[in-house]
């Protein structure tokens, strides 16, 4: 088999198992009844969806660094600091945009700061 | 009264950061592809079916090597998180023909399913697929462009906007969990999530989102007041 053919096999074959673990939840839970708000089911993944949410955002601020490499470097800490501003500008203002690039221009200022 | 076509736009109009992140994120994919010996259409095809950058990034280096069963895992274990999200977020997407369902978490990933899930728990929404598709419609497309300007560019983008363009994403996303206060349980979830998932990927490198997101259910739901089982 060609190189060009192999590259083909692992993408076609990423993209079953990737479509297979989006499609599964749609297939089974239509087959459950939930009960919006008041089942344990719906609230279990209501709290891994935040769960989520925070993870992406830890993952994020570690950038591509290994957790020993991302502790010492500043640019973890721009990003919390960057993060917890954000976060508290969204709680005295409504909509996502202004935080966001106010958020944005935190980061990039710290960072010039940092260097 | 809201139409579909009104929801529909309005998660366009949400899916704005997504789409200004993508269309940087995806040209780094795109470059990255070529930089990897990939073709203009395996570096497409890559996007539009696997449509999860951190997998088709650690897919393309491992291609690059010539190790083409640890690329293949790469995609099967980084997107085993997508089984979760589409759990959490499928019983909010109304009822519609399953077939549409089918078709539309094709285009589910960690920015769409972000960005939507709030909205659409928020129950506001008389048409929640529509308004799920808006969201897909602002970030698919441009992800496949922006993958297909980066396969022929390259590297043209600065470092520093590099860096800066990744952290729209957190930013954004503190946004959402700004947004559930105060509810203090799902804030919880969230910060715990954004300490321990770092941890554990660093245990578990590839599961690290997932062991965390169910950890951290079990944790918060043992700790509800008089929780038993209701109904599922």
């Amino acid at each position: 088999m060609s190189e060009n053919h192999l590259i083909w096999l692992v993408i076609l074959t990423g993209a079953a198992a990737s479509y297979a673990f989006r499609s599964l939840p749609v297939l089974v839970m239509s087959k459950l009844n939930l009960e919006e708000g008041g089942s344990d089911l719906l609230r279990f993944f209501d709290y891994a969806t935040y769960a989520i949410i925070g993870g992406i955002i830890g993952t994020a601020l570690m950038g591509s660094n290994d957790l020993a490499t991302a502790v010492r470097d500043p640019r973890l800490l721009t990003g919390l600091i960057t993060v917890a501003a954000t976060f508290a500008f969204c709680l005295k203002v409504r909509g996502n945009l202004l935080p966001l690039f106010a958020g944005v221009g935190l980061y990039q200022g710290l960072s010039w700061l940092v260097g | 009264m809201t139409t579909p076509a009104r929801e529909f736009l309005k998660g366009c109009r949400d899916a704005l950061p997504v789409t200004l992140t993508f269309s940087v994120l995806f040209v780094v994919v795109g470059a990255h592809s070529q930089a990897s010996g990939l073709d203009l259409a395996q570096g497409l095809a890559l996007t539009a079916l696997v449509f999860a950058a951190p997998a088709q990034m650690a897919a393309t280096d491992l291609i690059a090597q010539g190790a083409w069963l640890p690329a293949l895992l790469a995609i099967v274990v980084i997107n085993f998180r997508f089984l979760l999200m589409s759990a959490s977020i499928t019983p909010y997407l109304g009822k519609p023909p399953r077939s549409r369902l089918l078709a539309s978490v094709q285009m589910l990933s960690a920015s769409t399913f972000a960005t939507s899930f709030i909205p659409l728990r928020e129950n506001r929404l008389q048409h929640p697929l529509r308004y799920f598709l808006g969201v897909c419609a602002a970030s698919f497309p441009t992800a496949i462009l922006a993958t297909g300007v980066g396969y022929l560019v390259q590297d043209t983008i600065p470092p520093w906007l590099q860096q800066t363009m990744t952290m729209v994403l957190p930013i954004y996303f503190v946004t959402f969990l700004a947004r559930v206060w105060p509810k203090t349980r799902f804030l919880a979830a969230g910060a715990l999530g954004l300490v321990l998932t770092p941890v554990a990927n660093s245990l578990l490198p590839g599961f690290g989102l997932i062991v965390t997101a169910l950890v951290v259910a079990a944790f918060l739901m043992l700790l509800e007041p008089g929780a038993c089982p209701k109904t599922i």
